[in-house]
């Protein structure tokens, strides 16, 4: 069940709004697990409830265990985070990189590593082992106590609006308030949910979806790339990520304000960024906090000198990467942006010292730079794509045809609107003026027009 | 946010009205004459995705003449066209997408009442004919469900209907467990199926209808008698195939376009077989064989030769299926129900042509990973007739 369905948008989620607004209590809680569980199992195949509520469990039960044990660093403590730890990442490993890996050794090996067969993906496994993973860590350092309700801790893992495709919720920002929405009930913040979710679905629809029907068919074949066409694919792309990822958090926000649910900002105008270091601060924001508090601090973060601190930065952004699938591309895309964050740090001073322009404008195309790693299936193939950037192969002047022009079209509108708009999350939605109020029915409609015929979200596959 | 809601509101009617009017896909008006007309030699007529494909196929059976060989199956016996035969045959392809027996017993019903019954068909065997999972999902046929109740009742069946509306076998009493399991079972499916009739019913305000009514009133005003455009020449498209899904303003999308390189099309294949597809919970389907056995007798009773065809798939997806638990042994259950079925009626052969190497196909000549492409069927066509009279066709 996607967000952008009519069944979701008819059936499913005023049916689940219309109950939770009547309940209070813990069937309150139940009733939204429930729910969420049910909506989970319709985003692929059944069984992907089973690798989830595993994690639930697993980690719910440790987490209540942990804290009977001994004081913070005794060594019981340590094995059931270890043990939490193995289990979290060998369901990530199983589902997502088993395939990776066998085809990888049968490649350099010509051999195979039998019983490792990539089985199917579950959506939205990176989200969750992540999130009860930060909870586990949290627990384990003594900054939260275990949460003593199963119901309460399935429905902060599942809560359909974040499941899929984030924003990564840190147990401290969604459970207090699924305590008060068990007090006081369900208080939907009507206006601002409904209207951050219309300017998700139109972002996802009307923007991300018309571009990646127009990018797509140019890079099936990097070898048959113009030059031109390679920049156009490239921009396109950029664009494309942005307004389907942002989309998707804009709708997760809007659903959630609908539940009355404050879910944290995960985009703020990304490509308005002055440098590396300020894009991982506006890009999938709950992800680098993520690997900034777990996994880049865990390492010695700054701490320990400036070689370390550059190495640490590259493994944390290596395995940021990795973090966004089974491909060995997503390591390159991850070094690579570790690679400009220790560049811009070298040269911080000299680099701010240009005029704000010419900053956003180097950051802008370095990210973009970045994407290529991100959509190549392979190394050859963004090697491939990169060469066609240099114009090494020449132009390609015959590029011009109606399908580039209107993707042209969009990328000079993706352009504007993200160097000039307002981030969707922190406009006033609660007053919306009536020609506001007309522009935005108009562009739903088309939005709805046009949903009937729109993909996935790109990042349900990670 | 009462001009928010008023906006969408008076949108989504306005809209459905004037696709309604306009009627692109002639769902709710009939579709006139010229559509029907025979095509020239390098022409192809194209289904858009958003027409009831079944109903256009039975009406189409009113304005042919009587073929000499009929065609059964799913979008894999789509592609295959007159250029495959002898060029006096007269060939009517009557391949639908995702479709289940009742489909080919519809089709077949309605040529027999019209008296256009030929002396030979042609039927592709899809394993999943046999996999009551993928046959639960095929629902089109319900759009000509009563050339399916004509035949049922012709043949003294009592099926009935269940909570899908499908039919079950008669008088077979079901244990309070098949029962629960059997409900609980309809329960899970009752969301996909809201949400297929959702999808269904919306596709009257989606953009492929919206796009093909604002083209047809720029072009035509308020006149519907435009299907003649949807015949176009054979050199620009495959013949008789379809776009993708949902996707009936752009009959081809550029990708499909393209030839696939053998790395894309594993990847497709791979893609295939990774999300839901019609191999998914397998189990035997007892009353497809039923249906299957009813369907034979009864063409063969007609006087009609059968051949039946099991067409190859992509070789990484036979790969990969039959490390799925149960697959083989199961496929080789269909296998064996067609068989038998072919031995005991008179004037049916089986082909087993799944064999990819075999039958000489190239990986190049696959679609995806199910799907064939002119090369692979011409070749599964010369396997499968070699030293036999249906050889005569070719």
């Amino acid at each position: 069940m996607l967000f952008n369905s009519f069944s979701f948008l008819l059936i499913f989620f005023p049916l689940v709004l219309g109950v939770s607004i009547r309940l209070r209590g813990l069937p309150l809680i139940r009733w939204i697990t429930l729910a969420s569980l049910i909506f989970y199992s319709y985003a692929g195949q059944r069984w992907f409830v089973i690798p989830m509520l595993f994690t639930t469990t697993l980690d719910f039960y440790l987490a209540q265990f942990m804290e009977r044990v001994g004081h913070l660093h005794s060594k019981r403590r340590k094995t059931i985070m270890v043990f939490s730890l193995c289990g979290n990442l060998g369901l990530l490993f199983l589902f997502k990189y088993s395939g990776l890996f066998s085809e990888t050794f049968q490649l350099l090996f010509h051999g195979s590593l039998k019983g490792l067969v990539a089985l199917g993906l579950p959506a939205g496994i990176s989200f969750y082992t992540f999130q009860t993973m930060s909870y586990m860590i949290d627990v384990f350092r003594g900054e939260c106590v275990a949460e003593k309700s199963f119901w309460k801790f399935a429905c902060f893992v599942s809560f359909f609006p974040h499941l899929i495709a984030g924003p990564l919720t840190r147990h401290n920002q969604l459970i207090p308030q699924l305590d008060r929405i068990e007090a006081e009930g369900v208080r939907p913040q009507w206006s601002s949910g409904v209207y951050l979710f219309a300017v998700g679905l139109t972002k996802k629809v009307l923007v991300a979806d018309r571009i990646g029907n127009l990018v797509d068919p140019l890079i099936l074949d990097m070898s048959k790339l113009t030059s031109l066409t390679g920049w156009l694919a490239l921009i396109g792309y950029s664009m494309q990520i942005y307004f389907d990822f942002s989309g998707y958090s804009d709708m997760a926000i809007g659903l959630g304000r609908l539940f009355g649910i404050e879910l944290p900002q995960n985009f703020n105008s990304p490509y308005k960024a002055l440098n590396p270091s300020d894009f991982w601060r506006r890009w999938h924001i709950t992800l680098s906090r993520w690997l900034k508090d777990y996994l880049y601090i865990s390492l010695g973060g700054n701490r320990c000198g400036p070689l370390r601190k550059n190495l640490n930065l590259l493994i944390t952004m290596a395995l940021g990467g990795f973090w966004h699938g089974a491909n060995w591309t997503f390591i390159g895309w991850g070094l690579f942006h570790g690679m400009i964050l220790i560049l811009y740090h070298q040269m911080q001073s000299t680099w701010d010292s240009f005029h704000k322009y010419i900053q956003r404008g180097v950051t802008f195309l370095l990210i973009c730079f970045g994407w290529v790693f991100f959509r190549s299936p392979t190394f050859n193939d963004a090697y491939i794509w990169f060469k066609k950037l240099t114009f090494l192969d020449g132009v390609g002047a015959n590029f011009l045809n109606s399908e580039t022009l209107t993707l042209g079209a969009f990328c000079i509108l993706g352009l504007i609107i993200v160097n000039f708009f307002k981030n969707a999350s922190s406009e006033n939605w609660s007053q919306v003026s009536d020609g506001r109020q007309f522009a935005w029915g108009v562009a739903t409609l088309a939005a709805l027009i046009f949903m009937n015929y729109s993909s996935k979200f790109l990042y349900y596959q990670f | 946010m009462k001009i928010f809601w008023t906006t969408i509101l008076i949108g989504i009617l306005g809209t459905a009205t004037f696709v309604f009017i306009m009627d692109p896909g002639y769902r709710w008006h009939d579709a006139p004459v010229p559509f029907f007309r025979d095509l020239k030699e390098d022409e192809i007529r194209i289904f858009p995705t958003n027409f009831d494909e079944r109903s256009i196929k039975v009406s189409h059976i009113n304005f042919i003449e009587k073929p000499d060989v009929l065609l059964l199956g799913s979008s894999r016996m789509a592609p295959v066209s007159s250029i495959f035969f002898k060029k006096d045959l007269k060939i009517f392809n009557a391949g639908l997408s995702s479709a289940s027996f009742e489909d080919y017993i519809a089709i077949w019903q309605d040529m027999k009442q019209l008296g256009k019954n030929p002396k030979k068909v042609i039927i592709f065997m899809d394993p999943w004919l046999f996999n009551s999972t993928a046959n639960n999902k095929a629902t089109g046929w319900h759009f000509i469900g009563k050339y399916v109740e004509n035949f049922y009742s012709d043949h003294g069946y009592k099926g009935q209907e269940d909570s899908k509306g499908g039919f079950k076998g008669s008088g077979t009493k079901l244990s309070l467990k098949e029962r629960t399991l059997k409900i609980s079972r309809s329960a899970m499916k009752t969301p996909e199926r809201l949400s297929r009739g959702f999808d269904l019913a919306f596709q009257i305000v989606s953009w492929p209808m919206v796009k093909q009514a604002v083209k047809i009133f720029i072009k035509n005003g308020i006149s519907r008698d435009r299907m003649i455009n949807l015949i176009i020449n054979r050199t620009d498209f495959g013949p008789e195939d379809r776009g993708v899904a949902k996707d009936g303003a752009t009959l081809y999308p550029l990708s499909e376009r393209r030839a696939k390189t053998p790395s894309e099309l594993r990847a497709l294949v791979m893609d295939t077989f990774l999300n839901p597809n019609a191999f998914d919970e397998w189990h035997f389907d007892q009353e497809a064989k039923v249906k299957f056995d009813l369907l034979l007798n009864d063409i063969s009773q007609s006087g009609t030769e059968v051949l039946m065809i099991a067409p190859p798939l992509h070789p990484l997806m036979t790969e990969l299926l039959s490390h799925k638990i149960n697959y083989v042994g199961l496929l080789n259950e269909v296998n064996e129900t067609i068989r038998s079925q072919a031995s005991k009626t008179p004037a049916v052969v089986f082909c087993d042509a799944e064999n990819f190497e075999k039958v000489g196909c190239q990986e190049s000549e696959m679609k995806d990973a199910t799907h064939l492409l002119e090369g692979c069927i011409s070749k599964v066509l010369r396997y499968c007739t070699q030293n036999t009279s249906w050889s005569k066709l070719l």
